[in-house]
Parts: structure tokens; sequence; C-alpha cells
């Protein structure tokens, strides 16, 4: 659009001059109705030294406004895992947009470990881009979004980032910082627990392997773990004052061979690979299932005993890996 | 639903396991005060599909676990309530052990530990009481917040209400860092139940309609023969009056 208007004398020289106006959601809804969302006027006001009339261009660009987030709640703020599980960690927030609630088209959730990232939605740990948006009125709308945390992600401090998007893709976001707490677990799955020897071994059998070797241990935290085996004595049902040492139960890491089979004592003793069980997805060496430690477990019966039912206890503790 | 029912039989194999524990936090500093008592929560875990019978025991006389035996549902989650007793300054640590049991020939247990490090003060300066006591006001607010968003949703609040009151009994006697530590529980749990509610809502509408698409594809599949057996019916009593027809002409 150009409009003439009369000559200043204090304007010598022929000169342009550009603004840009931001209007509200009034002017760009009566645009963006027939598909345009923004709208460039330009007043030109020429100038000219042998007129006597100024031109000036103006050009007013009227644009939508960014969406802006509120202070994000999380709850809970303090994730206890939950061994081989997870937790739904739930974000909510006020939308904010000066062109009106039912302008902002979605709402996106990330989570991500900011102790090791820094912040792009391409390195968050989880996204949820179909977060809930109700309650719009006015320039506001409330934004709800889960998210769920499973056994293995990392501890440490995190961060919960929502972002708004509005019809021409402008956003804002905001975030919120939580805390993973660490978690110590393991899982020992069937048929390979409780460890199981045939029922009649005769006296004197050595290196009887279990029948449902090898003892699997999972790693359902989130921390490296260190395993410590101990047991107490065989003693007879029949008749609880025999018993032999559970010294006679020996275990290692490999299917085959004996070479470093330790026994079981009294005392704990750690058994554990090196660097400790890892937290999954990571492998023990030699072995496919991830976070997964395996235990063979083999046992002699010594000479003189009597020949009775007897009976043990085992114990498997895992502390967290100093 | 033949593939539903792989996924179920699929999600039972993977999940069968003999024993299983966790405990979080696996370690926790906190600084309290000297002479007051305080308590603060451990969370202990299973993912088994049975009940498990988990026992909780400690290394120290100064901290009074409770409950110390807990029957924990399949894939479970219990707060566990440590009450540190009064303390002289220092520095103290201490072992809270999760353990689980299976019986047998060779009977097995499987432990878990939590590592608790305790920094005792002697009196807390004015400002860092002031601290701790908008602290505990913000936390109860929170857990206020979150019961209400919790009970408005149809979840059973009592035990989340119930460590709220004593939070705000706490804080009326002034033992700010209780009152946190309380207020902190109460909201945790509000939200686990938030969680768990809408979850079961979401499942109970995904099978409410699954039962309606049931529904409509057996009426179709039941129209569908209805009309196939009347336009069949319809079929062999055209041959049959064509044959009269037949047989007349």
């Amino acid at each position: 659009m150009k409009l003439r208007t009369s000559s200043k004398s204090f304007f010598i020289e022929k000169f342009k001059l550009i603004l840009v106006i931001e209007r509200n959601l009034k002017l760009t809804k009566t645009i963006a109705s027939i598909g345009i969302l923004a709208i460039f006027l330009t007043i030109s006001i020429k100038y000219a030294s042998s007129q006597s009339v100024s031109q000036m261009q103006i050009t007013v660009a009227a644009v939508s406004r960014a969406p802006t987030v509120g202070t994000i709640t999380v709850a809970p703020g303090t994730v206890n895992l939950i061994s081989g599980g997870f937790i739904k960690v739930t974000g909510t927030t006020a939308l904010r947009d000066r062109d009106g609630g039912t302008d902002i088209t979605s709402c996106v959730g990330y989570l991500y470990n900011s102790t090791t990232y820094a912040f792009n939605p391409t390195n968050a740990r989880y996204t949820n881009s179909s977060c809930y948006i109700s309650s719009c009125s006015g320039q506001r709308c409330d934004c709800e979004c889960s998210l769920k945390i499973r056994y293995f992600d990392a501890p440490g401090t995190w961060n919960f980032v929502i972002n708004a998007t509005d019809t021409t893709n402008r956003f804002g976001y905001a975030n919120q910082t939580l805390v993973v707490e660490k978690l110590i677990a393991i899982d020992l799955p069937l048929p390979y627990a409780p460890i199981t020897f045939p029922a009649e071994i005769n006296i004197g059998d050595n290196n009887v392997p279990a029948v449902n070797n090898p003892l699997k241990i999972n790693n359902t935290g989130n921390v490296k773990m260190q395993i410590y085996i101990n047991g107490t004595n065989f003693v007879g049902v029949e008749d609880s004052t025999k018993s032999f040492s559970i010294s006679n139960l020996i275990y290692n890491s490999t299917a085959t061979g004996l070479t470093n089979a330790r026994s079981v004592t009294n005392a704990q003793a750690s058994f554990t690979p090196t660097g400790g069980v890892p937290v999954n997805p990571s492998s023990v060496a030699g072995i496919s299932e991830p976070a997964t430690l395996y235990i063979y477990h083999y046992l002699s019966i010594p000479l003189g005993i009597d020949s009775l039912n007897y009976t043990s206890t085992y114990q498997v503790e895992v502390i967290e890996q100093p | 639903m033949t593939l539903a029912a792989f996924i179920m039989f699929f999600q039972f194999v993977y999940y069968v396991s003999a024993i299983s524990i966790g405990v979080s936090p696996a370690e926790k500093e906190v600084s309290i005060q000297a002479r007051k008592s305080t308590v603060i929560f451990i969370t202990i875990s299973q993912s088994s599909d049975k009940n498990e019978i988990v026992t909780i025991t400690t290394d120290v006389p100064w901290i009074e676990v409770e409950p110390t035996t807990v029957n924990l549902e399949p894939f479970g989650q219990e707060f566990i309530k440590l009450k540190i007793q009064p303390l002289q300054p220092g520095t103290y640590n201490a072992t809270v052990r999760v353990s689980a049991s299976l019986p047998g020939v060779i009977g097995l247990t499987s432990i878990v530990s939590s590592k608790l490090s305790l920094s005792v003060y002697e009196t807390l300066t004015p400002q860092i009481k002031e601290i701790i006591k908008n602290n505990a006001q913000e936390l109860i607010e929170k857990a206020k917040e979150a019961i209400k968003n919790a009970r408005k949703i149809g979840a059973d609040t009592t035990e989340a209400e119930k460590i709220l009151a004593q939070a705000l009994e706490q804080f009326e006697k002034e033992n700010y860092e209780e009152s946190s530590n309380l207020a902190q529980a109460a909201f945790t749990i509000a939200t686990i139940l938030y969680n768990q509610t809408v979850d079961e809502k979401s499942s109970v509408l995904i099978t409410f309609m699954n039962l309606f698409l049931i529904t409509i594809s057996v009426s179709a599949i039941l129209i569908v023969g209805i009309i196939y057996w009347r336009l069949k019916k319809k079929g062999r009593k055209n041959i049959i009056s064509n044959k009269v027809i037949v047989k007349g002409l």
C-alpha cells in the first residue's frame, strides 16, 4: 500500500524506513482464515526533492506469536525405579499463546539424562509426541505429558522438557529437573533357581552338575553390581546332627571345565566379573544375554557320611560396584 | 485376538522369575539435626509374577524399620519407613538389607542392600532453618495438590493423606526436616496412585473398545451369514419354481 503525504523540508535525501510490527491474534486469525498467517504492509513514501511530495516506504509484518511454556510440575520429582519395570513420570504445565490457546497445535514431552547430554530433541532418551492438551481458554491451554523411565536408565539428574508448537510451527519450551535414584535389583529366573541336584546322589560321587545349571542372575537395576556368595553346611533332614560342609558345593562361571571352580563357604566371597555385572543392555563377557551373570554349580558327596536327605541354604547378596 | 493371546503368552514367559528383589535408592546421604528423630523412606520392588515375602533389616540399632516384613505383590512396589533415632553430632553409616527367599533342598536367599550416610549437625543457622522450613512448606503444598488430583480421578489416597497429616504435625512441632521427608513421601505416593488409576482407567476403556469391536465384528458376520442364507434359500426357491414352471410347460 502506498501513501503519499506532504513533504517536510527536513528530509534532504530519499530514504526508506522499514518497520516490523507484530500483530496479535485477532489480525492473524482474520488472515489465517484464508490461509495466510502473515501480512506485509508496505508503505512507501517517496521523497523527491524535485517534487513537493515525500514518499516513505514502511514494511509492516504482522506475524504469529510463538507459544510460551510455563513452569513444569514434574511428578514424581524423585524417581525410585522398580526392579525390572518402569516408573511413569508426568509433567504438567500451562501453555500460553497470544494468538489464542487454540493456535497451539501440539505439545511434545522429552526426557533426557542431563548429566550426560545437553538438550536436543535428537538425544532425548524418551519422547511423547502426543501429550494431552486440554482446558483451552483465552490465551491459555493446559498440557499433561507422561513418559516412562525404565529400570536400567542411568541415575542422576534428568530434564523433563515440554515443547509447544503453534499453527505456524513457531515453538516455545521449558524444562524442569528431576532426580533418578540408584536402583540395585536382581532377578533370578525360573527354571534356573533354586539350585537343584538329582534327587539321589551316590556317596563318593564327585562334581555332579546341578540339573538346572547355570543359575542366572539378572541385573534389573541401574547400577553395576558386585556379587557375594555364601552358604550354610548341609544338614540331615532326618537327623540334624549329621552334616557335611558346604565347601563340597563348587561353582564357576563357565559351562565347561572345573579348573577355576571355587568352593562355597560360610563366609561371603565376591564372585564378580571384572568391572561388575553391567547394567542392561550390556553383557557380561562371554554371555549373550544382557546384564546376566551365569553361575554353574557342582556337588561332591564326601565318603563316610550317612545316607540321608540333606538341606542347605545358598545366599546371593549384591551391592553396588564400588 | 490371536495376536493379543500370543503377546500375553510371550509376556508371561518373559516375566516368569523364581525370585526378584530391588531397593531404591541404593545409596542415600542425609543431613539431620542432632538429638532429633527423623524419618526417611526407601522403596522396595520386585518383578516376579508371584507374591514375595520380603524382609528388611539394618545393621545398626539407631534405625527402626517399619514394616520389617512385606508381602510384596507381583511387580509391586512398597515404601519402607526408616525412623532414625536421635543422634549425637557426627557422621554415621548404615546398611539396609532387603531379602527374599525361595524354598528348596538348597534354599535360595537373594539380598540387595541400600547404603545410608548420615551427617548429624549440632544446630542449624536461622537462615538454613528458614530454607528447610520453606522447603517443607513447598513440599506440603505439592503433596496436597497431588492428593487432590489423585482423589479427583477416584484413587484411594488414604495412605498418602495419613503421611501428609504426619508431615503437618511435624511442621507444627517445627521438625521441618522430618516434615519435608514425610511430605515428599506423601507426594510420591499420591503421584504413583494417580498414574496407576489413569492406567487402570485406560485399560478399562481399551477393554470396552475391544468388546465393542468384537460385538460389531460378530454382528457383521451374523448379518452377512443371514443375508447369504436368505439369498441361497431364495435361489433354491427360484430353482424349484423354475422346475415347476418347466414341469407345467
